[in-house]
């Protein structure tokens, strides 16, 4: 049951990568919450990894932290989503330029 | 090649496969299970090191009570098909895009692997369960625990029980925030 | 006690100011008795203050603590600080006299003058008290600061009342002349006072004065302040090359003339130069360049006089001239004559002015003498005191003017650097102003052509109204300070007898060496002792010979060509002969000054703004705000209001961080 950590460290950073050219790219806010949620995840791995390896419980104490503000983040976020919707029928990036005023 | 490996390479290619599958599908609902599928995939890749408890918490909030969010708001709005071409504003944009997040994650990886080749053994050990000595305080004998949850409830709700707490709080906060956001009527948000 | 008093006699024309400016901005004319109460109150007061002091105190015997005292500290940085005092000695109190007596008569005067003024009266008393408190600082203050502060504040009344008319452009621009001939002079002065500062290290007189009899310093150095000094003379003494505006202030009313521009402020120089006797006397060659700039103004513009036909020219030359004289004698080392003339001529002058003032009253504001004549008979008291001014200016024996100048005179003839030069020179302007005063008075007075009948003819041709006939009464208010006036120009010489007559020093110039002394035996009698020579008595007499000689040929002259030959000046396009031509036309200076400087300075002006201005700076500044548009707009494009932007730029932020991690690991 042993695995390297630096391949454990790769897919973490490829991970990342990968939630990271979602929320650049996408126009979907849902999907650019997704993405994010995949980049957290991606810091998770990489928090019990350490973790493990260092036999050192803190780090997956910090996961459950991590876990918690997740959750509320979805829920908020998620909401802002609904109510960007109910304002302009559209949760397209390109159509929410209130930031430009 | 031994069995972890095999499973890791595999878990790695179900992880990677689906967080692509995340990002550049164009529906939404398809997103979102290929985010189920990354999330399972993540639980079995902590129980594959050893941080079995938090495989199942991860299965339990994650793809529990976070996806079934996910998936009831892209229920509640009609979210249309998005053109692939069209999902970076422009192709160009996104392969410069690609091109800087590439860049970044070698950075990363140079970082963190500096950071690794200063330590000695680079191996993660899943069958190595935790240990921690605790102190019974009606006794006032030492006890030695071992196993995941133990000590990670140990560890929770001594030394990390006030921010545990707060986190109730962030939640709570959180949940009203949530339903101010979406109960309301336009009136308020404009 | 005295201290008060000073005080309040410093203060009291501002009050005047103040109260009747208040009045003036009303638009209801103010009640004129109320107004020339205020304006009288603001100048017989300390005038009355200076009379109170000057026979309750031994004013020769002060001790340096009784000299000078300090209101107050006026601006104080690091090592260098000012004082608002006031300093009262000898030469301060003279001026003070000198300042308050005579404004206190015109004063007087000036509510029969301007009485026909309604609406500006109480403006015209405002000024007037205005001008009063700044000349009392410039003689009063206790160093070189006040004295430039009220040095610019008469500059200040002088340009208000000259442009008193504003109504009238030639008014205005006469006014600004002298602002800016002041200005030129008045950069020398700072310039002077800035070097003295430098070797002193004090602007108090006291301090200066203690310095200049503890040290001795070299000639030369004293001779760049000393001329420095003096441009700022110039521009407000009119003297050449600045004198260009005084006979252009003529445009104020006539009282102003015979106040600023005759009797005080114009003295300002002379007694600037008494003030700083130590300077002056220290540096023989700025003072032979004094005495030489001096006596060239006098004989200038006496021959400039010659040849005008406005009543107020002539005189205002006349002034200049005679201003010419101060400063010959000043720069000869004669302080004391210096100091006398400038006394002698301040009554004369100002009764001369003043009288002209009650003619051109008495015939509706004209001033030009080709047509006045015959009017002896309608203005005799005015013609009788007219003629003591003339007497008086020109040197006649007997009355102050001929005290004065002899004094001058000789001193100038004992001068070593050319003393018979400069009593040449001296000589031929008493000459020529003999000649041209009794030409003023044949003119006026006394020629066949009929002015009055003249003026109702012209008056009937144009206006045909009958309100303008004859000549207007001469109020008593008018009159009574020309009467004191003439009675001043008739004994105010007795305080000056010549040496030939007494055998000792002249009293005022006893009074002026002790005054001036500023260290045991360094008077300005002593200090100029080795610029002299010492005349024999014979001498003496032949000198004050041929002064009295000269004032009666040039009176001879005037009667023969005026009276006798009833010549008349020509009319304005008139083809004249050239020399009389140069003279009318003022020696053409002022064309030559338009040439000269104020062409360049359009030139540079109109470089400064059609190319320097408009192509330079202008299109440099849009050229800098089209850059700073453009940057605008490039960054604006970064603002998209698309929130996967904004995501971009963090994300970027992020990776320029990790590079600046990676530099800091390899």
């Amino acid at each position: 049951m042993e695995i390297e950590i630096i391949r454990i460290i790769f897919l973490t950073v490829v991970l990342f990568s990968i939630g990271i050219l979602g929320v650049l790219t996408r126009r979907n806010i849902i999907v650019m919450i997704m993405s994010v949620e995949i980049m957290l995840n991606s810091v998770n791995l990489l928090f019990i990894a350490f973790s493990r390896y260092f036999q050192d419980l803190n780090g997956e104490v910090m996961v459950l932290f991590v876990m918690a503000i997740a959750a509320a983040e979805a829920a908020v976020g998620l909401a802002i989503v609904i109510a960007l919707h109910r304002n302009y029928h559209s949760i397209d990036t390109m159509d929410i330029k209130a930031l430009k005023e | 090649m031994n069995i972890p490996e095999i499973l890791f390479y595999s878990f790695t290619f179900i992880l990677v496969g689906s967080a692509f599958g995340v990002v550049f599908h164009r529906n939404p609902v398809k997103s979102a299970m290929f985010l189920v599928l990354f999330f399972v995939g993540l639980a079995a890749m902590y129980a594959l090191i050893g941080a079995e408890f938090m495989a199942t918490l991860q299965v339990l909030v994650y793809v529990g009570a976070i996806m079934v969010l996910f998936l009831f708001v892209i229920m509640l709005i009609s979210v249309r098909e998005e053109a692939l071409l069209n999902m970076g504003g422009n192709a160009g944009r996104t392969v410069i895009i690609a091109v800087l997040v590439l860049a970044f994650s070698l950075q990363f990886w140079v970082l963190l692997g500096g950071f690794m080749k200063s330590q000695g053994e680079h191996v993660v050990n899943g069958a190595a369960p935790y240990s921690t000595e605790v102190m019974n305080y009606t006794t006032g004998e030492k006890l030695l625990i071992k196993g995941n949850a133990e000590v990670i409830s140990y560890t929770l709700f001594e030394k990390y029980l006030l921010p545990f707490e707060l986190i109730s709080l962030v939640l709570l906060v959180a949940v009203l925030g949530g339903i101010l956001l979406t109960k309301h009527k336009r009136e308020t948000l404009q | 006690m005295e201290k008060t008093l000073i005080t309040l006699a410093m203060w009291l024309p501002l009050a005047g100011f103040v109260l009747n400016g208040l009045l003036s901005l009303r638009s209801k004319p103010a009640n004129q008795s109320l107004v020339s109460g205020i304006g009288i109150a603001g100048v017989l007061a300390p005038f009355a203050i200076f009379a109170y002091l000057t026979f309750n105190l031994d004013i020769l015997h002060l001790t340096e603590e009784m000299k000078e005292f300090v209101l107050f500290s006026w601006m104080s940085t690091g090592t260098f600080s000012i004082d608002f005092g006031y300093r009262l000695d000898g030469l301060t109190i003279f001026m003070a006299w000198i300042v308050t007596g005579i404004g206190f008569l015109i004063h007087v005067y000036s509510i029969g003058y301007m009485y026909a003024e309604k609406k500006d009266f109480s403006r015209f008393f405002a000024y007037l008290n205005l001008f009063i408190f700044a000349m009392l600082h410039l003689v009063m203050g206790n160093n070189l600061v006040i004295l430039f502060l009220g040095w610019e504040g008469v500059g200040l009344a002088s340009y208000l009342l000259i442009g008193f008319d504003v109504h009238k452009d030639s008014a205005a621009d006469a006014g600004k002349k002298a602002f800016i001939a002041n200005r030129i002079g008045d950069a020398g002065f700072l310039i002077g006072m800035f070097l003295l500062y430098q070797l002193t290290g004090t602007l108090q007189y006291s301090g200066i004065l203690e310095f200049f009899s503890v040290h001795s310093v070299a000639a030369d150095l004293l001779n760049v302040i000393a001329v420095f000094l003096f441009i700022g003379a110039v521009g407000k003494s009119a003297q050449i090359p600045l004198y260009v505006w005084l006979p252009d202030a003529m445009a104020g009313p006539t009282p102003v003339s015979a106040l600023i521009h005759a009797a005080t402020m114009v003295t300002a120089g002379v007694f600037m130069i008494a003030r700083l006797s130590p300077v002056f006397l220290g540096a023989p060659e700025a003072s032979t360049m004094i005495a030489y700039i001096g006596a060239s103004t006098a004989l200038f513009s006496a021959l400039i006089a010659l040849t005008q036909t406005d009543i107020k020219k002539v005189l205002a030359y006349s002034t200049v001239s005679q201003l010419g004289y101060m400063f010959m004698a000043m720069g000869v080392g004669a302080y004391g004559a210096g100091m006398f003339h400038l006394m002698t001529h301040a009554f004369f002058k100002a009764l001369l002015f003043l009288s002209s003032g009650a003619v051109i009253i008495a015939l509706h504001h004209e001033q030009d003498m080709r047509r006045m004549g015959g009017l002896f008979k309608h203005l005799k008291l005015i013609a009788v005191l007219f003629w003591i001014g003339a007497i008086a200016i020109s040197g006649v024996p007997g009355l102050s003017g001929f005290f004065s100048k002899d004094m001058i005179l000789e001193q100038a003839y004992t001068f070593k650097n050319g003393g018979p030069v400069l009593f040449g020179m001296g000589l031929l302007t008493a000459l020529l102003t003999s000649f041209y005063v009794f030409r003023l008075i044949f003119l006026t007075f006394h020629t066949r052509h009929d002015g009055v009948a003249d003026m109702e003819h012209h008056h009937d041709d144009h206006h045909g109204h009958g309100d303008h006939h004859g000549v207007l009464p001469v109020s008593w208010n008018m009159k009574a300070p020309l009467v004191v006036l003439a009675l001043l120009s008739i004994g105010g010489g007795y305080v000056g007898l010549p040496h030939l007559f007494t055998h000792e020093t002249p009293a005022i110039v006893s009074y002026f060496d002790k005054v001036l002394e500023y260290s045991e035996g360094k008077s300005p009698s002593e200090a100029s002792h080795a610029w002299k020579n010492h005349p024999t008595e014979s001498e003496e007499q032949v000198l004050m010979g041929v002064s009295i000689l000269v004032a009666v040929i040039g009176f001879l002259i005037a009667f023969l060509m005026y009276q006798k030959g009833n010549a008349r000046p020509l009319p304005d396009g008139a083809a004249r002969p050239f020399y009389q031509a140069w003279s009318y036309n003022k020696f053409y200076v002022d064309e030559l000054y338009e040439f000269l400087i104020l062409r360049p300075m359009k030139k540079l002006a109109e470089f400064a703004y059609k190319i320097v201005d408009v192509k330079i700076i202008d299109n440099t500044l849009d050229a800098i705000a089209a850059a700073l548009v453009a940057i605008g707009n490039f960054f604006r494009s970064f603002q998209s209001g698309v929130i996967g932007d904004y995501a971009l730029y963090i994300f970027l932020g992020m990776s320029f961080l990790g590079m600046i991690l990676i530099g800091g690991v390899i």
